[in-house]
């Protein structure tokens, strides 16, 4: 019974020309296409005015330019060096994370002696961040660009324009570590500064412009049903009215599920851009970019299930949404704007709060607002799992689950009576 | 046993009583046609035939069974032909009709009939959305009578069709109805259709039936010459 009905919804739904433009073809190219362009982001990373800031600082050269010129230059362009008493690595690091410092420089042995023969010398700085947020990892990106022009500085302090001018405006190499919750990633900052919009925002956008489609689809499954009046002859066919909504939710999802795969496809492309952007090389805007691989910005199998699982699940919770707004819709027309009145509100608040701000900075009354709404988990789910937070990205899997749990309850209470037939909302245009 | 009864049916949209205790009883192997003005309730009452809608009194029982109690079984003894109704633009004449007949479970006899019906031939293999207004409508008349129904509900089964297409669709339920002695309930606007096509009759307005019969009866009461005549003297004209 279920056969002929699905093998119709399939059809009509894939020879629908706006379905397969939105659902499969846009993911292929918009997601290599968010690639590339991180990866160009990543090899042209701007440095920005540095700001004034306290920074920790380790001397393993003990010379006087080490010791006290650098750290000179450093107060004269705003920075206050703090002497680190640590022995490596880590400790200095937990150091560094104690007094919320958000950088650490380290002047390594045999520094002063490359300096004072004009070779480029080389400096190590290890970034701690707090959060992946804008604010956050612009004033990092402030500090290196002070850095590299308190280094450029104390070159011509020293040794005016006796030396070559490379020298002089590249007097140092940056080899930087950033470390956020005790994940490393070697790469400059303005490199992760490019990127992490494109990460943290763009990916969740257009995963969320492809689950959105689904509801778009299943809308217009109904709408059109109403619309090119074939409703009433298929509610007076032998079958009962759940297998009628299976039918419609399945014929969906088997496009949504192309949808996927064309998702999956655009996103490995995309995850391969990003992972091999980082070959090693020196010398790029005076720093030295090392392997990206086995960092925390690279995508990893973890964040890829979860970006799977919230993007497949965002579908079918949409999809669900999209039979009740169908349901209630006279038309085509109608459904689709009715799509957009309901979907693009649930989507572009939590979004947009998400972006700019964190779910710790708000007033409870707007937080709770937003984890009612079931899309905010859609994107907290890939931001927890790209982080590894992955009982707050099962947490937000759940949330959406139990959301389309109910929606289909919803629609099946509708697919039961004649609330098709009679629910009507409409959007005319009024006349003149 | 009767294989439509229609009893004392009332049908309210909100405020809006649409039908008001309309009854009447369809013998086996006959025709009944539903006749009346825009919006006298013949559509309203065809849909709640249809287990479409659900009635807000009374009751409709199809071959024994309710329409409030049991419209899955209505719906396996009924096919319905609504007023206006479109096709599934992308699915070609023969994938429709194999759909139908798949959810009917009429196998390929079902389906031949359906191509029979139809008399559509070679268009058949082309999509519904290169049909004319009138190929549409027999293909969804052959739907409706390949499954060989115990009672067809075929809402103004000929309206907005050319003569050509009009007398086809006619004869194929007339055909239907002989062939297979079930029956078949029609509404409509034209009153030669009905003559041709009803053994009996029954005139709606404002949600009552105000007068049934068979057309010859009809004449015969209301001192008229055509059923056209019958209906101004009923309904009264614009």
């Amino acid at each position: 019974m279920l056969k002929p009905l699905l093998r119709k919804e399939v059809k009509e739904l894939l020879m629908e020309r706006s379905i397969l433009i939105g659902i499969i073809i846009v993911p292929l190219i918009m997601f290599p296409l968010i690639g590339a362009l991180t990866s160009f982001g990543m090899r042209s990373a701007i440095t920005y005015v540095a700001g004034v800031q306290e920074i920790g600082f380790i001397d393993q050269d003990n010379t006087d330019l080490s010791g006290k010129l650098l750290p000179n230059m450093l107060r004269d362009n705003g920075l206050k060096p703090i002497s680190l008493d640590c022995h490596d690595r880590s400790e200095c690091t937990r150091i560094a994370e104690d007094m919320n410092l958000k950088l650490v420089v380290i002047v390594p042995s045999g520094f002063s002696e490359n300096f004072t023969s004009g070779l480029r010398s080389k400096v190590e700085t290890i970034y701690i961040l707090r959060s992946l947020s804008f604010s956050e990892i612009t004033a990092c990106e402030k500090l290196s660009s002070t850095l590299m022009e308190s280094l450029k500085s104390l070159a011509e302090k020293l040794h005016g324009g006796k030396l070559n001018l490379e020298f002089l405006k590249h007097p140092a190499d940056e080899r930087s570590t950033i470390i956020y919750l005790g994940r490393v990633l070697r790469a400059p900052i303005e490199a992760l500064a490019s990127m992490l919009p494109t990460i943290i925002f763009g990916l969740p956008l257009v995963a969320m412009m492809t689950a959105s489609y689904a509801s778009s689809i299943s809308a217009t499954s109904i709408a059109l049903e109403k619309e090119s009046k074939t409703l009433e002859l298929l509610l007076s066919l032998p079958v009962r009215r759940f297998m009628i909504l299976l039918s419609k939710l399945l014929g969906t999802l088997i496009i949504v599920v192309l949808g996927t795969i064309s998702f999956m496809i655009g996103f490995a492309i995309y995850g391969l851009m990003i992972t091999s952007a980082f070959i090693p090389e020196t010398n790029v805007s005076g720093v030295i970019q090392t392997s990206f691989t086995g960092s925390f910005i690279t995508p990893s199998p973890i964040f890829m299930a979860v970006v799977l699982a919230s993007i497949f699940l965002g579908m079918i919770m949409t999809t669900c949404l999209g039979i009740l707004i169908g349901v209630l819709c006279a038309d085509v027309r109608s459904s689709q704007q009715l799509v957009g009145a309901v979907v693009m509100p649930l989507t572009i608040f939590p979004f947009f709060i998400l972006v700019f701000s964190s779910m710790e900075n708000l007033p409870i009354g707007v937080k709770l607002a937003l984890l009612l709404d079931p899309y905010t988990h859609f994107f907290l789910a890939i931001m927890k799992g790209f982080i590894g937070d992955l009982a707050s990205a099962a947490f937000s899997l759940a949330v959406m689950v139990g959301a389309t749990v109910a929606m289909l309850a919803i629609g099946s209470w509708l697919f039961m009576g004649e609330r098709l037939i009679t629910m009507r909302i409409g959007f005319k245009r009024k006349s003149i | 046993m009767k294989p439509v009864i229609v009893k004392d049916l009332h049908k309210s949209f909100g405020d809006k009583e649409v039908l008001k205790g309309v009854s009447f009883e369809v013998e086996e192997g006959e025709i009944f046609g539903l006749v009346g003005p825009n919006g006298a309730g013949k559509t309203t009452t065809l849909r709640i035939l249809a287990t479409i809608l659900k009635p807000s009194r009374g009751d409709v029982w199809i071959m024994g069974y309710s329409v409030k109690d049991n419209p899955e079984k209505v719906r396996e003894n009924i096919s319905y032909l609504p007023e206006d109704a479109g096709v599934y633009k992308h699915l070609t004449g023969f994938e429709f009709l194999r759909m139908i007949s798949e959810i009917y479970g009429v196998g390929r006899d079902g389906f031949d009939r359906g191509v029979e019906v139809c008399g559509l031939g070679e268009a058949l293999s082309n999509p519904l959305s290169s049909y004319s207004r009138g190929m549409k409508r027999r293909i969804l008349l052959a739907s409706a009578l390949m499954i060989q129904p115990k009672v067809a509900i075929l809402d103004e089964p000929t309206s907005g069709l050319d003569v050509r297409h009009a007398v086809y669709i006619r004869k194929m339920i007339k055909k239907h109805v002989r062939d297979s002695g079930s029956s078949a309930i029609i509404s409509s606007h034209n009153m030669l259709e009905v003559e041709y096509l009803c053994d009996r009759i029954a005139f709606i307005d404002d949600g009552r039936i105000i007068a049934e019969g068979r057309s010859s009866e009809l004449k015969q009461i209301y001192n008229a010459e055509n059923l056209e005549e019958v209906f101004t003297k009923i309904i009264g004209g614009v």
